[in-house]
């Protein structure tokens, strides 16, 4: 028995629509977020950044080389702790620690250690403000070197900055920062360079405002 | 930014990809495999690729990254990245050319342009129809260059530059993982680690 025309419109709209949830579903929809709702994501962040004390968390990093179709994946844990100490700490492929703190950096790779100071350097300073402000979220506050955007899809909160100026834009063209919604803390970041190439760090088994002691942000 | 500063940051910021490959007219070694085996002082995999981890000494300069580096068809592409993805440069080599792209702005100096394209084209050649005949095979790459290499097994485990008759590089492997290059004559040393896909640096 052939369908009316009717039925067919009718069975294919439900077809369309079965589709559209599937995409949905199993892929990241991001919708441009609305000026109410952009207070709202940056109320949250700010919140959850201001209770923050400490985060421990282990990390993925995914850099992506185009031009050879490889990726090199690495891997560490971590450290945050208020305000600026940040311990960036890589197991894998091999072990390399870059930590932030009073305003220093230190790197340590095959047991040397170099130390340079941010204050003096507006390279390592602009590295130090993106990778803390990053972590914490309060990134999203410094609208004066960054044209900031805001989406949002049922789980998390994807914000992505472009830098204006200076330094950073050297290194890329593009932040991006997803956020969960259910602890609107930081959960993948993704550093998009001009030619096209990125590097994604996603978090995971994140412990928050546990004790880390000072000791964790010096090299012996 | 002073000289200093900018390389010491590039330390922070640098990984290491290199290939380069120069015609010759030597045999080309071939094991029973599916793919020619690579001749090259450096581990490369059946695939074409091989990872590094990279540490620079310049005088008193300091850098460190990754270095893939793929070979195929007579043309090695590599890539630089630094410990955070960061990418310093690509680079290609052809014929005993090298071409850099997509450099960072901190290392798009004329002096450290030269000083890579020289000793990425020396540490990555891969001279094509080459083979181990003796413990010592040489290989002309131009008129004023040539390469001679020390063999073990059938395998090159030192490369030596030589021009004008004087030596003035090494590319050794010190074990199966482990690599040093050294320009004798720009006092800048490339230490590698080979990186398995799959597992860690040794």
């Amino acid at each position: 028995m052939f369908m009316t025309k009717i039925q067919l419109l009718k069975h294919l709209s439900l077809l369309i629509c079965l589709l559209s949830i599937v995409v949905s579903v199993n892929s990241q929809t991001y919708t441009p977020a609305t000026k109410s709702q952009i207070q709202e994501i940056s109320a949250n962040i700010q919140k959850t950044a201001s209770n923050t004390s400490t985060i421990e968390s282990r990390f993925v990093q995914k850099k992506t080389l185009s031009v050879l179709s490889e990726t090199v994946t690495s891997d560490g844990i971590m450290y945050y702790k208020k305000e600026d100490n940040l311990r960036w700490q890589y197991n894998k492929p091999y072990s390399y620690i870059f930590i932030l703190s009073s305003g220093k950096v230190y790197i340590k790779n095959d047991n040397k250690v170099n130390s340079f100071d941010t204050e003096s350097n507006k390279l390592f300073k602009e590295i130090s403000r993106i990778m803390i402000g990053s972590v914490r979220g309060n990134l999203l506050s410094q609208n004066n070197d960054f044209t900031i955007q805001y989406y949002w899809s049922s789980k998390t909160v994807m914000v992505s900055l472009t830098p204006k100026s200076g330094e950073l834009k050297k290194l890329m063209s593009l932040v991006k920062l997803t956020f969960s919604t259910s602890d609107w803390l930081v959960q993948s970041i993704e550093l998009i360079e001009s030619g096209g190439d990125n590097t994604i760090i996603t978090f995971t088994e994140k412990n928050v405002n546990k004790g880390i002691p000072d000791t964790m942000f010096r090299l012996n | 930014m002073s000289t200093r500063v900018f390389l010491i940051l590039c330390s922070a910021l640098i990984s290491f990809v290199g290939v380069s490959k120069a015609a010759g007219n030597w045999h080309y070694s071939v094991t029973a495999t599916d793919n020619p085996s690579i001749f090259s002082v450096l581990p490369f995999a059946p695939s074409g690729v091989v990872r590094l981890k990279t540490n620079i000494e310049w005088n008193e300069y300091r850098i460190s990254g990754i270095i893939v580096a793929k070979y195929s068809n007579d043309t090695v592409k590599g890539v630089f990245v630094n410990e955070f993805g960061v990418k310093g440069f690509e680079f290609t080599v052809c014929n005993g050319n090298c071409s850099l792209e997509h450099i960072l702005p901190y290392f798009d100096k004329w002096l450290i342009r030269k000083q890579f394209k020289k000793d990425l084209s020396f540490i990555f050649t891969i001279p094509a129809n080459v083979e181990c005949k003796s413990n010592k095979t040489n290989f002309e790459l131009n008129s004023r260059s040539s390469y001679i290499y020390t063999c073990t097994d059938n395998k090159p485990i030192k490369a030596s530059l030589m021009r004008k008759g004087k030596e003035t590089a090494t590319l050794t492997s010190e074990n199966d993982s482990l690599f040093t290059m050294v320009s004798v004559t720009q006092h800048i040393t490339y230490r590698f680690t080979l990186i398995n896909e799959n597992e860690s640096a040794h």
